[in-house]
């Protein structure tokens, strides 16, 4: 009986696309990836259960610090100039949501106020922004 | 003499380490992602001169002082309680209305805990205002 020889199929494994593979996931995260710009104003949100998650393709940032430093999209402003700026941006676009980013520490007076301003601006629905808690 | 014939090298422009480059730049994307983990408590406002919403029927007054302490109609209670306490009572009363006074001198963190657990409650109409003033 004729023995027949065993032929050993080297293994490997495929890696001619791994760079291709590579390539999309970069443009993925090249294009998902938002470089958040330095605070204009330091905040440190409070924490909630609940809450919507906010787009931020679809809102207008208002910032509020606790010292009352107000900034939107990163611009510092004057309280005064929240309502006719918010009014001005809702003009060109109705749907944006406006998202306020109070300090925790931040006194409620004040916080009173520029929901003040966004009422003058006519500005019909406000995030108050938080930073998630999950349920315990 | 015979004209030496001049070679064109085919220009090329090297791609072997484009691989390398491309996982680099996707291990640093991939490392410095932030997914946002920020949320909103959705306000609707009332457009200037609208009324606020009527006092008539079922209504629950919550009061937070300057020192974060919590009133639910004159009773202290725990801001952890508030949830339960208004759950209760929406089972009891539907349609209340949950009023939210706040010192103006009280955290803005206090408004947003007293708040999120008026939500978490189940609460649908609910009114903010400052003590003593709009």
């Amino acid at each position: 009986m004729k023995i027949r020889r065993r032929v050993h199929h080297q293994s490997m494994i495929p890696t001619a696309s791994m760079a291709d593979i590579a390539m999309l996931l970069l443009i993925f995260f090249m294009s998902t990836t938002i470089i958040r710009s330095r605070e204009a104003t330091g905040v440190r949100l409070p924490g909630a259960f609940t809450g919507e998650p906010i787009r931020r393709e679809t809102s207008i940032r208002i910032s509020l610090s606790g010292l009352g430093e107000v900034a939107m999209n990163d611009a510092h402003v004057s309280m005064d100039q929240v309502a006719p700026l918010v009014a001005e941006t809702l003009r060109e676009n109705p749907a944006l949501l406006i998202s306020l980013y109070a300090d925790s520490r931040t006194p409620y007076a004040t916080v009173a106020l520029l929901i003040e301003q966004l009422e003058r601006a006519r500005a019909p629905r406000v995030a108050l922004a938080a930073s998630r808690i999950e349920m315990p | 003499m015979k004209p030496l014939r001049r070679r064109h090298p085919h220009p090329e422009i090297p791609l072997v380490s484009t691989a390398d480059v491309a996982f680099l730049l996707l291990i640093f994307f991939l490392a410095t992602a932030i997914f946002s983990a920020e949320r909103g408590l959705l306000l609707s406002l009332p457009t200037p001169g609208e009324a606020a919403p009527a006092a008539a029927g079922p209504t629950a007054h919550v009061a937070v002082a300057a020192d974060r302490s919590v009133r639910l109609d004159g009773r202290p209670i725990p801001t952890r309680a508030l949830r339960a306490e208004l759950s209760a009572r929406m089972r009891r009363e539907p349609g209340l209305l949950v009023r939210i006074t706040l010192d103006p001198v009280t955290p803005y963190a206090a408004l947003i805990e007293t708040l999120d657990q008026v939500k978490l409650s189940g609460a649908r109409r609910i009114s903010l205002q400052a003590e003593g003033g709009a």
